[in-house]
């Protein structure tokens, strides 16, 4: 059963699943602080839900306005019983390309920006001991491969500091839980051109329909099947098949 | 927005706080202050940072009165010292953390007892006079203000004043809901006693005019309750209580007051809240009332003699006894009504919490005379105390229950104790306190604390605050 939140922040609420996760969360009734970059996006999403959505606009790599601008949130909304980190870059990389530029920008956004305000997070439900962290990983983080090396490696650091959170706070009663979705039609995937891809919107809905218990979990029930075997697949086969 | 760095406070201090019911959570920065100069940088810090303050004393009211809105949550727990004593006119002094627990324990050797106390020996001196605390001797007794000397507040601007009841504003910090300052220091009577135990008389009764005749017949007791069975229609337990007045040093002693390690010398009752939850439910609680019903036609005969610590916090004798109704929560209804009104008033809540299946699990009865204080909650009349047990399936039902029964209350002129309620409207509030009550304390407000720095939810919910950030349940 889908647990109801009376107030949340979501990180990245600009477009794509964090999008779609603010907008079902308000329409629920909770109150929701949307963090993102791009302000116009956030005022047009607040005046759909007045009173319900409060927006705030920053940029995550800005670590260092995270602690301050966090307390200036849950004041505001009044609280926070839940996070969710959706913030994300993919730049396109060509399959030769090794460019540290994009790779330094999916790092801070990926990685470092889910710790800048994930730590804040955890030091408040640690002291409440209550509350819910969700990270939006991805299938991607489960092995390193050649089409995305970075992304790759931001989403695994993103999914391990995440089980850290779980193992150092589930015993106080916090939920920590790292969704890892596959193909989701979104304005950062669209150029990967994804066959069969589940909307933002049903993404979401998942997402909000699992919160009840801390756990890692893919977002589609094949995929559990699927990443079962490709976490298991010996390097040289990879290598070979260029998976 | 602009996000130019300013202090902010330490995320460390976030601690989770909710009422005694487990309805009314909120979050707060927790401040412990050990002297009136750290108490006062708290208070100033909170000017500073435009930060609300919410006072927290044991946390036992029922509802959202000390629920924090993300505030500078200050507790006394560490200014708890008894700081005069006087055995010989029963007169004590003491800071505003100190509990009536501590207080007891100081006291009883030398003879004396609190003239008023509520069912649990947990709330503070501070809590005790924000809420102004009754006990089962109200009719004859007041409530807790009636017997304070002076009293000490610290108000939003960091200035300490001192209060007697020569003074209008000592009645409106009594009972003014931590919205007025911090209660820094109580000095207050106790009543002189010979034996630590008091005699108890128990009447079984059967209907709502039996309860009110008992009070009536036993009216010359230092104290009476009556313990309804909400399964019914008004029957129950009544019991009468008196001081014993022969001298028994023996009782005083605090080894005597000890409430016994086990339940029927099996169960500990540190854990017997783990069993009791296994009967919170309807059927459960309609065995245990009626099995409670029996026990006494068995003890009506012969009074039954009980230490004063058993008799008066009958709240603290299964510890945690509230976790019986998490993970859900305990809701409570506490409603004033006038006496000539009463027979009507709860013979109609009882047919509706009956007809709804919604009865509550414990209902207790008092009788009552008005307080003095500004925001008074009391009435010549009976009082009906309501636990409810709400759980996600009831909780719509409940909280319409409760609304309905809030309004049968309200037009025949009944009052609420808001340390109690968890759930009435502003419009609720206004009619139970009138207006002209409210404007007062709000004018005192105004001078004393013009920003309002001191909130609570319980400000927010029932409108004498507002609050953007309040999100209601």
């Amino acid at each position: 059963m889908a647990r109801s939140f009376r107030t949340a922040i979501v990180v990245g609420a600009s477009s794509g699943i964090g999008l779609a996760l603010a907008e079902q969360l308000a329409a629920s009734g909770c109150r929701v602080a949307a963090v993102a970059r791009r302000k116009d996006r956030l005022d047009e999403l607040a005046a759909r839900f007045p009173n319900l959505i409060l927006p705030f606009a920053h940029d995550v790599t800005e670590f260092g306005e995270v602690p301050e601008l966090f307390q200036q949130v849950t004041s505001q909304l009044g609280g926070c019983d839940l996070i969710i980190y959706a913030s994300g870059v993919m730049p396109e990389v060509g399959k030769t390309e090794f460019n540290t530029e994009k790779d330094m920008a999916m790092i801070n956004v990926n990685v470092l920006g889910a710790i800048a305000w994930l730590n804040q997070a955890a030091i408040r439900f640690q002291g409440s001991q209550s509350g819910t962290i969700i990270g939006i990983g991805s299938v991607a983080g489960d092995r390193g491969r050649p089409g995305q090396p970075v992304y790759n490696t931001s989403k695994a650091a993103l999914s391990t500091y995440l089980e850290a959170l779980r193992n150092r706070l589930s015993k106080l009663g916090v939920i920590v839980i790292n969704v890892k979705p596959g193909p989701v039609d979104t304005e950062m995937t669209r150029h990967l051109n994804f066959k069969n891809a589940i909307s933002a919107s049903n993404a979401a809905k998942i997402i909000l329909s699992k919160t009840s218990r801390s756990r890692e979990y893919y977002l589609e029930p094949k995929h559990h099947l699927i990443f079962a075997i490709i976490r298991r697949l010996p390097s040289w086969i990879m290598q070979r098949r260029g998976i | 927005m602009d996000h130019a760095a300013t202090r902010h406070l330490e995320l460390a201090r976030i601690r989770r706080f909710d009422g005694f019911g487990g309805l009314s959570p909120g979050d707060g920065y927790l401040f412990e202050p050990t002297s009136l100069h750290e108490l006062r940088s708290v208070v100033l810090l909170a000017e500073e940072l435009d930060v609300p303050i919410t006072l927290r004393g044991s946390g036992k009211s029922y509802g959202d009165a000390s629920s924090p809105l993300e505030s500078v949550t200050i507790s006394l727990a560490r200014m708890n010292r008894v700081l005069a004593w006087d055995k010989e006119t029963g007169v004590i002094e003491a800071e505003g953390g100190a509990t009536l627990e501590a207080i007891w324990q100081y006291v009883l050797q030398d003879g004396w007892w609190f003239n008023v106390v509520s069912g649990t020996m947990k709330p503070t001196l501070a809590g005790a006079v924000s809420t102004n605390i009754h006990g089962k001797n109200n009719i004859t007794h007041g409530t807790f203000a009636e017997h304070v000397e002076m009293l000490e507040i610290m108000l939003a601007n960091g200035e300490v004043r001192q209060l007697t009841p020569s003074q209008p504003e000592f009645w409106a910090v009594h009972g003014g809901l931590g919205l007025l300052g911090i209660v820094t220091k109580v000095r207050f009577r106790l009543k002189k006693i010979s034996s630590g135990n008091v005699r108890v008389v128990q009447r079984r009764v059967h209907s709502w005019a039996q309860q009110f005749e008992m009070f009536e017949k036993f009216d010359d007791a230092d104290y009476s309750v009556s313990w309804v069975n909400g399964f019914t229609n008004g029957a129950g337990v009544f019991q009468a209580a008196w001081h014993s007045e022969s001298s028994e040093p023996e009782t005083l002693d605090l080894r005597h007051q000890k409430i016994e390690g086990k339940l029927a010398g099996l169960i500990h009752r540190d854990t017997a809240w783990k069993h009791l939850r296994r009967i919170t439910n309807r059927p459960g609680m309609k065995l245990a009332s009626a099995l409670k019903s029996n026990a006494a036609r068995i003890s009506e005969g012969a009074p039954k003699v009980m230490s004063l610590v058993q008799y008066n916090f009958p709240l603290d004798y299964l510890p945690n006894w509230q976790q019986a109704y998490v993970p859900n929560g305990l809701l409570q209804f506490q409603a004033i009504v006038p006496a000539q009104a009463a027979e009507g008033i709860f013979n109609n809540l009882a047919q509706r919490w009956r007809s709804a299946k919604l009865e509550p699990y414990l209902v207790v009865l008092k009788k009552h005379r008005p307080d003095e204080t500004w925001l008074r909650y009391l009435d010549h009349g009976f009082s009906l105390a309501l636990d409810f047990r709400q759980t996600p399936r009831n909780a719509p039902a409940l909280n319409h229950l409760y609304m309905e029964m809030a309004d049968v209350v309200l037009n025949a002129g009944g009052r609420f104790y808001f340390a109690k309620d968890g759930l009435l409207s502003p419009e609720q509030a206004k009619r139970s306190l009138g207006e002209a009550a409210i404007a007062r304390f709000t004018a005192l407000r105004d001078e004393w604390d013009p920003k309002r720095r001191f909130k609570t939810q319980l400000s927010c919910r029932i409108g004498l605050d507002e609050c953007v950030q309040y999100a209601r349940p």
